[in-house]
């Protein structure tokens, strides 16, 4: 799935209360899939199995009143959040020292504030 | 009035000292005559006797004969020269340079012609040549300076290029002159060395505010104004280190065609980042030096960055900024900035053009550089 | 002199290529992305701008590449005083969690003269003085007041109606002004009133010794009177009297107002600012209702959050209108909002604070001696639950207050950094965590945001408030000079 354009080649199937995507785990990690379930929490509820080959199969399980139009939106809305979360991963990684740096920085002694 | 601060025309009229040298006037005859030999005497009538004992003797009138040790007959341009005043005397070239004048509220300091920045705009233009008499001369007249003074401006050149030497100034200011506010125009990249930062801190100057410019939020915008490589960061890290000192900064903008695109973003970027400081100028452009030299390449009539000038000034203000517009006539800026502008323009170079004479606001105006008689904003026009 | 010699821009341009920030990003609305960093800076701009920006292929060219740069998400080789400058930001804004308990709320008496439908604490029976405060407690929360290492403290008197126990918010501030004469803080008062006993003795203590006052005006009479009943009727024509009494005697800017909204307040939201403006108040806050108080949840029960947010909408727009014809009215919430964007100091208020102002940014001594982390903890307390309950005056010190479980263990789950979808959250820098807000409604202090009215109504103003400063110049403009 190229990154540009979320689930254009995925049709999803919506059945029994169901949707079932696959997240290829070589362009997303475990942990932009679990964040992006949380996030979603309220529409649906995302059951993640297990990963077979490079792919990861996560069922969107949704209530008894919520239609096939608003569900097939929310498997759309998974996807876009699923790259919002995988680029968040990569930016924490590449920043997260950076932070430390800048609070270590802030509360040392030599970086007293100016005050007029 | 419009004075020439070092000017020939001085006429000897007795043997002379061979060396310049540095004195206070006084227009008091009757001195005591142990008070007298760091004085000049200027006598203006025709004076039927010499006091003795003074250093020299200044006179506006041709005098008689017999006249004491280092007596001159003042030139046309030396009128204004005055009780209280310091003068250096050249008596080899004939001139007298006033380093203090006790009458005018802007006295200023050229400590030295040598800079690291060469700004596209520089008004004086740097020479880098060992100009160290210049302090030499400025350390004789601060003990011969009334103590009454409000206000000594220390310029250049970059005055921090002085190093220990600049801290010396200031403790000597501070011992002679504590109760005169001192003002230093420095690029500041010096002070981004903590330890000289930390010296001017100590010195303790009871009124110190250090003038700094800054041109851009964008460092490289910033570097090429002021023609210097990595100047923008040691710039504002030797803001910082002088604010940790408290040391009082304030912060130039000179607007001109090179600055003017991000100025509101300039603005933003200052009160977030350093909202500590003490006052930020904005200025117009003086049209001397590097800037006459550059002046189709950086000229923008005022009238055309009104909007932008109008959202920088308000972004400040809101920040709870002290902000001031200088070098600006009332009449090209939006109203809205009037509170904001200020009488800048030191009044040994200002002046008001013709259509000014009628202007019912000219008092409150800061008029013209004498220099700007190049290009004037097309927005003059007086307030009836 | 020989010619000089100028470089072109070129000359200085950085060299090729940039590193990341630390920052957070998503969506503002169906057209943007927003990215802000810790220090509350921010950059709206298209997603795919935002994705090249992040693969570090922006072209440096670009103004979303300058502002990117200017603000502090992105830096070169060439330059490094970001880092100097990024945490300078952060420590100011530190400060203010370090400057510790400024709000001192003391519950003078739970007796009340009115019977509104959202209040949560008030007793009618206004000759019972079971429910006032003692001298005795009034004394040791006075003692902890100035324990507390702010330069800045705030009293606030508050009831129940406190004028019904005009005595003791004599006493408390005579003896606070005596003990300060020690301490030399900063120190203000104000009494939160409905003003039906506003007499001239009020009125003249008020003017000796400096005293604010706080009252509530919901809006037009006929809604104010109906969701603030008193015996004999007559809330609102008392209310505005007694705000005139007020500024006559201490001067204009010695009362303020605050409303709540209830549903019936929900399709009447130009009439209630209009009032607020008709009486010449400046400031308006559209507040939303608290769940706290089994009538108050009835009442939130008929309108959700999606209604309020529909509500400030339409009531910032009028605000905005009144302020563009030339009269100066802030809407005080998203003035709180605001400053924290553009003030670098961030702001004080209480509800919005990570980690959580309880205990840090107020203390509340209640009428029977117990002393809670926030108003709302007393009123949860009201209710049954006594999760910010931090002890009792009588029974324990400052310092035992101060680090009890009931304080520590919240502020310690609140720090929105370490909170999970707020850790991520762009709004996080403008937003804070409301702990008893999401223990009244979830059952623990930190809640699970998917589900959170407070997150939906903070992302709802703050997706409504950057999406006028970014895209309405004219907004924008009056928006600034609130902060």
């Amino acid at each position: 799935m190229r990154a540009e354009d979320p689930g254009a080649d995925a049709p999803f199937v919506f059945r029994d209360g169901c949707i079932g995507v696959t997240v290829d785990v070589r362009a997303y990690r475990l942990s932009a899939v679990q964040k992006t379930a949380y996030r979603l929490a309220a529409k649906c509820t995302a059951i993640i199995g297990e990963v077979r080959e490079h792919s990861l199969v996560v069922t969107l399980t949704f209530s008894p009143t919520t239609g096939e139009r608003e569900a097939l939106e929310t498997a759309r809305l998974f996807f876009q959040e699923l790259l919002d979360q995988e680029l968040r991963e990569k930016v924490g990684e590449q920043t997260a020292s950076l932070r430390a740096l800048i609070l270590a920085h802030a509360f040392s002694r030599t970086s007293l504030p100016p005050r007029g | 009035m419009l004075v020439k601060l070092s000017a020939r025309g001085l006429r000897a009229l007795s043997e002379t000292s061979r060396a310049p040298f540095v004195a206070r006037i006084t227009e008091t005859p009757a001195l005591p005559e142990a008070a007298r030999s760091k004085l000049l005497l200027l006598l203006s009538g025709e004076a039927s006797d010499f006091p003795p004992g003074f250093r020299g003797y200044l006179l506006r009138q041709a005098a008689r004969p017999l006249a004491p040790k280092d007596t001159y007959l003042l030139g046309a341009d030396h009128t204004y020269l005055r009780d209280g005043d310091v003068v250096r005397i050249d008596p080899v070239r004939g001139t007298v340079s006033a380093l203090y004048r006790a009458n005018s509220r802007s006295n200023t300091f050229l400590v030295t012609e040598r800079c690291d920045n060469f700004c596209v705009m520089c008004s004086q233009p740097p020479k880098d040549h060992d100009d160290g008499w210049l302090v030499d001369d400025i350390e004789r007249a601060i003990p011969l300076i009334s103590p009454d003074a409000t206000e000594i401006g220390i310029t250049g050149g970059e005055p921090a290029l002085l190093g220990e030497r600049l801290v010396r100034l200031l403790v000597l200011l501070r011992e002679h002159l504590p109760r005169t506010g001192v003002h230093v125009l420095s690029n500041g990249r010096r002070f981004s060395d903590a330890g000289f930062a930390r010296a001017v801190g100590d010195v303790r100057h009871p009124d110190l505010m250090i003038g700094i410019p800054l041109y851009s939020d964008l460092a490289e915008e910033h570097d090429y104004v002021v023609q210097a490589k990595g100047a923008f960061d040691e710039t504002v890290r030797g803001i910082l280190n002088l604010k940790r000192r408290r040391v009082r900064v304030e912060l130039r903008f000179v607007i001109h065609r090179e600055t003017v695109e991000r100025m509101p973003e300039f603005a933003r970027f200052v009160a977030k980042n350093l909202t500590f400081l003490d006052h930020v100028a904005l200025m117009g452009l003086e049209h001397v030096g590097f800037a006459r030299t550059n002046l189709e390449a950086l000229w923008i009539d005022p009238v055309d960055y009104q909007r932008p000038l109008r959202e920088a000034v308000l972004t400040l203000d809101r920040a709870g900024m002290a902000t001031s517009i200088y070098n600006h006539q009332l009449c090209v800026l939006d109203p809205t900035l009037h509170r904001f502008a200020r009488k800048s323009i030191s009044d040994w170079k200002n002046v008001y053009v013709e259509v000014c004479q009628t202007c019912r606001r000219k008092e409150e105006c800061g008029g013209f550089f004498t220099s700007s008689a190049v290009k004037r904003s097309r927005g003059i026009s007086p307030y009836g | 002199m020989a010619r000089a010699v100028f470089h072109p821009r070129s000359a200085y341009a950085p060299s090729a290529g940039y590193r990341l920030l630390p920052l957070r990003f998503g969506r503002l609305d169906e057209h943007a992305y927003i990215v802000t960093n810790d220090v509350g800076e921010y950059v709206r701009l298209a997603r795919d701008e935002l994705v090249a920006f992040l693969e570090r292929r922006l072209d440096s060219d670009t103004s979303v590449y300058k502002a990117l740069k200017s603000r502090h998400f992105l830096y070169e080789n060439d330059s490094s005083v970001a880092f100097d400058l990024l945490a300078l930001k952060y420590r100011s804004r530190a400060e203010r969690v370090a400057a510790f308990t400024g709000l001192h709320i003391f519950v003078v008496t739970l007796r009340c003269d009115h019977s509104c439908q959202y209040c949560q604490v008030s007793r009618q029976s206004e000759d019972s003085t079971a429910f006032d405060m003692t001298v005795e407690h009034a004394d040791k929360a006075l003692d902890l007041v100035f324990r507390s290492p702010n330069e800045h403290i705030k009293i606030e008197l508050q009831g129940g109606e406190p004028l019904l126990n005009f005595p003791l918010v004599c006493h408390i501030v005579e003896r606070a002004r005596k003990l300060n004469e020690d301490h030399r803080r900063d120190l203000q008062f104000v009494i939160t009133s409905n003003l039906s006993r506003l007499s001239d003795d009020v009125l003249s203590f008020c003017k000796e010794h400096g005293v604010y006052l706080s009252t509530s005006l919901d809006g037009p009479a006929d809604l104010h009177d109906g969701q603030r009943p008193t015996r004999g009727g007559g809330s609102h024509r008392k209310t505005v009297e007694g705000i005139h009494r007020v500024r006559e005697v201490l001067g204009l800017d010695r009362i303020s107002a605050l409303m709540t909204t209830t549903p019936r307040s929900l399709s009447r939201v130009d009439e209630i600012i209009d009032e607020y403006v008709r009486l010449g108040f400046h400031g308006i806050f559209l507040r939303s209702l608290s769940p706290y108080g089994f009538a108050a949840r009835s009442l939130v029960k008929r309108y959700g959050v999606e209604d309020w947010l529909d509500f400030y909408k339409r009531g910032l727009s009028h605000i905005l209108r009144i302020n563009a014809g030339g009269y100066f009215l802030r809407e005080e919430f998203t003035t709180i909002l605001l400053q924290k964007m553009f003030s670098p100091l961030g702001s004080g208020y209480v509800d919005l604070q990570s980690p959580a102002g309880v205990g840090i940014g107020a203390l509340v001594y209640n009428y029977d001696g117990a002393v809670y982390a926030s108003d709302e903890g007393r009123m949860l307390a009201e209710m049954g639950d006594q999760t910010f309950r931090l002890g009792h005056l009588d029974e324990h010190s400052y310092e035992e207050l101060l680090t009890s479980e009931a304080l520590l263990a919240p502020l310690g789950e609140t720090i929105l950094e370490g909170m999970p979808m707020c850790a991520d959250c762009p709004f996080l820098p403008y937003c804070g965590a409301d702990p008893v807000f999401h223990r009244a409604t979830q059952g623990d202090a930190v809640g699970h945001k998917a589900f959170s009215a407070f997150c939906t109504k903070q992302m709802g103003v703050l997706r409504h408030v950057i999406g006028l400063l970014e895209t309405d110049a004219e907004a924008r403009d009056i928006l600034l000079r609130w902060v």
